[in-house]
């Protein structure tokens, strides 16, 4: 019997586990940099 | 709060590398499975996905316990985080298992109770985060958090022990049948190696996301008390 021709499979496979975890990270900066921003414009003193 | 830590840094490094190891270690040493193919590799990916899913879920529940016990609001943002964590990591390992699936088991999805108990799991993580946003009071919210993730953990033994409790077609990685096709792998030391390599990366990986996760918690309890004191103010 001959090993299948399954490379598609892990290369999506692959493709997923990896952007979902860059994506999952990115989002993590995106919400800090848009918080920070938030805490700072919220920290200057009201005119 | 502004400064990253050194050790944070020092553990984004380390699990930077431990990552580009692993897929090094899948892409170029480890061989390729006789029956499955290529495919195969995916399992590395997959196990230790679902690995830091179900270590985020019962984090959850420890920490839970002892914001039952101390009453700490970073108790309360740990097991925030560590749900979230849980939940994302769940996920990627439901998406691996499917695309391993398609070509082994002729199908994307089956009701097996391995894939069923980790799609109720999934979803029970998934309604903690709807649940919990819609509570205003953030001692309610931590008290309901902290019980939801604790009767929650319970989906998450269930899940872990259902190919050992029922009938199934899903591998059994420990202790399971020898005729089980991922049996095999043990015999083959550079897949054992690839495999606890992978496991030790995606830990690391999840400490420094956790508490990545935890500074951001942390962040955005800050800028609610601010936003609460400018209403206070007018």
């Amino acid at each position: 019997m001959s090993t299948p021709d399954t490379f598609f499979y892990f290369y999506l496979g692959f493709s997923v586990v990896l952007g979902a975890m860059i994506l999952y990270v990115i989002s993590l900066f995106l919400r800090w940099r848009h918080l920070k921003q938030e805490e700072r414009h919220l920290s200057e003193p009201k005119d | 709060m502004n400064k990253t830590p050194r050790l944070l840094l020092a553990l984004d490094v380390l699990a930077a590398a431990g990552m580009l190891t692993t897929i090094g270690l899948v892409f170029l040493y480890a061989p390729i499975e006789r029956v499955m193919g290529a495919v195969q590799k995916v399992f590395y990916f997959h196990v230790a996905s679902a690995w830091i899913g179900m270590v985020g879920f019962l984090v959850a529940a420890a920490v839970g316990v002892l914001y039952l016990l101390r009453r700490k609001p970073i108790l309360d943002v740990a097991g925030h985080a560590a749900v979230e964590i849980g939940l994302v990591f769940s996920v990627i390992a439901v998406l691996a298992g499917m695309t391993w699936a398609r070509p082994v088991w002729n199908t994307w999805w089956t009701w097996d109770p391995r894939l069923t108990t980790a799609a109720i799991m999934v979803l029970v993580y998934a309604a903690y985060l709807i649940l919990r946003s819609g509570i205003d009071d953030p001692e309610q919210r931590a008290r309901f958090a902290a019980v939801y993730a604790i009767v929650g953990a319970v989906s998450v033994p269930l899940t872990f022990f259902s190919i050992r409790l029922f009938r199934t077609i899903h591998p059994v990685l420990f202790g399971g049948d020898t005729s089980s096709s991922l049996s095999d792998f043990s015999t083959d030391p550079r897949m054992v190696l690839t495999f606890f390599v992978s496991l030790a990366a995606f830990s690391l990986l999840f400490v420094a996301i956790f508490w990545h996760r935890i500074r951001l918690g942390q962040l955005a309890d800050r800028v609610e008390e601010l936003k609460l004191n400018r209403e206070e103010q007018q």
